[in-house]
């Protein structure tokens, strides 16, 4: 078992795990959102290469209202 | 108002924040005339997705903020964040120094930029009125500039328009948008009075008691200033000129 932050919150994971396959697990790919692992920004054409592991914070992000 | 390569027809830049629905949001836009809008990253939550449709129907151009930013690497990694979401190169840039004032921190600003700016993005600095701060936003090549007029949220107006008055004097060809302040339509004249080429507002809308009426007079204010400058105003002068010509007066010798 492996514990990451994910938004702020604390979450357990059996195991180390793909980003892409993390995210698909938790959101749907259509909401449009965005993300950054440890305090850097991940593209979306990297989510297949990062493995989440032990850790690790996670941040995913979509549009809000702002000023 | 030229934002980068992007030419408005409007030089009014709308947030889009604590509207009481998405109907008065697009209501107030349209009344207002603005065709830019500013929009924010935060943690996904469910239910997100509802203003990502909410945006695409202004059919407005977007420009994200880096809103609550406080260091350089938040700063940097937001702007990439809301790259990726919403296909644009163009940032608003805060890094926020003090929590009380929301006033931009010079030296995470200038860090933050020179890093945008290498990363290709267009950034729209929201800086102070210090001339300095200002001036540094140019050298380093951002073609928007965005000061104060007061603290964000405040309503306040212009707290100092002669140091205003200097950014416009010392950077002619920049275009200068008012970021934080305006609170009423007369805010709006004195910024445009000043030779600034646009303004952004949100909390002057929303805290009005009817944001639609408000956006309607927004509109019309900014169309009245902009032709009375386009007409020429007159010098201002420190003692009277009779506007009543003196020849023919009864009783003069």
């Amino acid at each position: 078992m492996i514990k990451i932050d994910l938004n702020g919150e604390e979450i357990t994971l059996p195991k180390n795990i793909n980003l892409y396959d993390f995210l698909r697990e938790n959101f749907s790919f259509e909401m449009g959102f965005a993300v950054a692992l440890n305090g850097e920004f991940i593209s979306k054409s990297r989510y297949q290469e990062i493995l989440v592991g032990s850790g690790d914070n996670i941040e995913v992000v979509s549009p809000h209202p702002g000023g | 108002m030229k934002i980068y390569n992007l030419n408005l027809k409007s030089n009014i830049i709308l947030g889009s924040s604590r509207y009481p629905s998405p109907k008065v949001f697009r209501n107030c836009i349209k009344k207002s005339g603005a065709n830019m809008i500013t929009v924010a990253v935060r943690r996904l939550v469910p239910g997100s997705e509802d203003f990502l449709k909410v945006i695409r129907k202004t059919k407005c151009h977007v420009l994200p903020n880096t809103a609550g930013c406080y260091s350089v690497d938040e700063a940097v990694t937001t702007a990439e964040m809301a790259r990726e979401l919403f296909q644009t190169d163009l940032i608003k840039l805060e890094v926020i120094e003090d929590s009380k004032t929301l006033k931009p921190s010079m030296k995470g600003t200038i860090k933050a930029t020179e890093i945008l700016l290498n990363k290709g993005f267009k950034v729209l600095p929201y800086v102070t009125d210090n001339l300095k701060f200002a001036k540094s936003m140019d050298t380093l090549g951002c073609k928007v500039v965005m000061p104060w007029g007061s603290h964000i949220g405040s309503g306040r107006g212009l707290d100092n328009l002669t140091k205003l008055k200097t950014i416009r004097e010392e950077l002619p060809d920049t275009t200068l948008i008012l970021d934080a302040g305006i609170g009423r339509i007369s805010h709006v004249c004195q910024v445009i009075e000043l030779g600034f080429d646009g303004i952004l507002l949100n909390s002057a809308v929303v805290n009005s008691e009817s944001p639609e009426r408000f956006a309607e007079s927004l509109a019309l204010g900014m169309k009245a200033v902009q032709t009375s400058v386009k007409a020429g105003l007159m010098e201002q002068r420190n003692f009277a000129v009779a506007s009543t010509s003196n020849k023919g007066k009864p009783f003069s010798k």
